[in-house]
């Protein structure tokens, strides 16, 4: 497979969108970032019978188990859109789930935004904004085309629901490369107050406005020094889904939250 | 768990939420990620319909790296020293 690690140099300043001056590379930090994400705090009873094809898990607050599927690769598509309370607008955030899960194998692999998709059928040229055009099924078409694999599902978070997940997963620690004092500006001209301290910081219910404009900022927020010691450090499934869900916040911060805890911090080159 | 319309999906709730708590134990060294970087994709760059750049989709790439993301063990082929403990 033709890999390489993400270019870990960068010569701009790092608070400037990339995209707002065209496709340029969207380099890694100087050096790698970190955030870790605590588990669950109480992630309710969980019950799984594994080897025959299905998988039964019980979930709290729900009257009847689920039983899934588990004899075939799931293809999720997350996607994050640029909205606060709807699920509309552009989604800057286009990323595929794969699961297999009677090897309990993952994959989440995230797409730039700004690919063109004419080759797809679709008159629109912008990926990220067939999801807003033409509905979640046009995306799902689009991005079985593009990556050739079969993807049934979708999933589409806004920035309130972001937030949401956060708080349901008991917050996000974020270590944080600098103090960080920044408003965030809403859509109807308000703003959120995104303060944070250098080193860790935990996001969660007790903090709203903070967790809500963690999902907006445009500024990267995690701390390069601190992630060399991730690299040897144990990470969570929630620490890579909830940084890369966070990716909501374009154009930097995905990037540096998904190198923030690399198994494979790779890219086709 | 109650989301509570935080996510819009066409997986079933209940489903969605057993699938949530099944990663929730999947091992890290199971896991890979792949950041498809503008790049990496083919260099080709072309102005859209609002005037914006665009980067055209080397879909052979880009279909390459997804399947070895997902092909079976993807998750060990990791950089020396980025494996977890």
């Amino acid at each position: 497979m033709n890999r390489r690690q993400a270019s870990l140099a960068s010569d701009r300043d790092p608070t400037e969108p990339a995209y707002e001056s065209g496709p340029q590379i969207l380099d890694a930090p100087a050096r790698p970032t970190s955030k870790r994400v605590p588990a669950p705090a109480e992630p309710g009873p969980l019950s799984t019978q594994l080897g025959d094809h299905s998988t039964t898990v019980l979930v709290a607050d729900q009257a009847a188990p689920v039983t899934i599927d588990t004899s075939e690769r799931l293809n999720v598509l997350i996607l994050g859109v640029d909205v606060a309370d709807r699920f509309a607008g552009n989604t800057d955030v286009v990323m595929l789930l794969s699961a297999d899960l009677e090897s309990r194998s993952v994959a989440l692999i995230s797409f730039p935004r700004d690919l063109y998709v004419a080759d797809c059928n679709r008159s629109s040229d912008r990926l990220n904004g067939i999801y807003s055009r033409y509905g979640a099924d046009a995306m799902l078409e689009v991005m079985t085309e593009l990556t050739g694999q079969p993807i049934t599902y979708y999933a589409v978070v806004n920035f309130d629901g972001f937030a949401r997940i956060i708080d349901r997963l008991g917050g996000v620690d974020i270590d944080a490369n600098r103090d960080f004092d920044d408003v965030v500006p809403n859509s109807d001209g308000s703003g959120e107050i995104l303060q944070l301290s250098r080193r860790e910081n935990h996001l969660d219910a007790a903090r709203p406005s903070c967790t809500h404009a963690l999902a907006r900022t445009t500024h990267p927020v995690i701390s390069p020094e601190s992630a060399a010691s991730s690299r040897s450090s144990p990470v969570s499934f929630q620490a890579c889904c909830v940084p890369l869900l966070s990716s909501t916040f374009p154009p930097y911060s995905w990037i540096w939250a998904v190198l923030s805890n690399p198994t494979s911090p790779s890219a086709i080159s | 768990m109650d989301l509570g319309g935080a996510v819009e999906s066409n997986v079933p709730v209940g489903d969605l939420v057993s699938l949530l708590q099944l990663a929730s134990t999947i091992s890290p060294r199971d896991i890979t990620r792949e950041v498809i970087l503008n790049d990496g994709i083919s260099g080709t760059t072309i102005t859209g319909s609002d005037g914006s750049y665009l980067i055209r989709a080397g879909q052979e790439a880009i279909r390459a790296e997804v399947s070895g993301a997902t092909l079976p063990g993807a998750a060990l082929e990791t950089p020396a020293g980025c494996l977890p403990d």
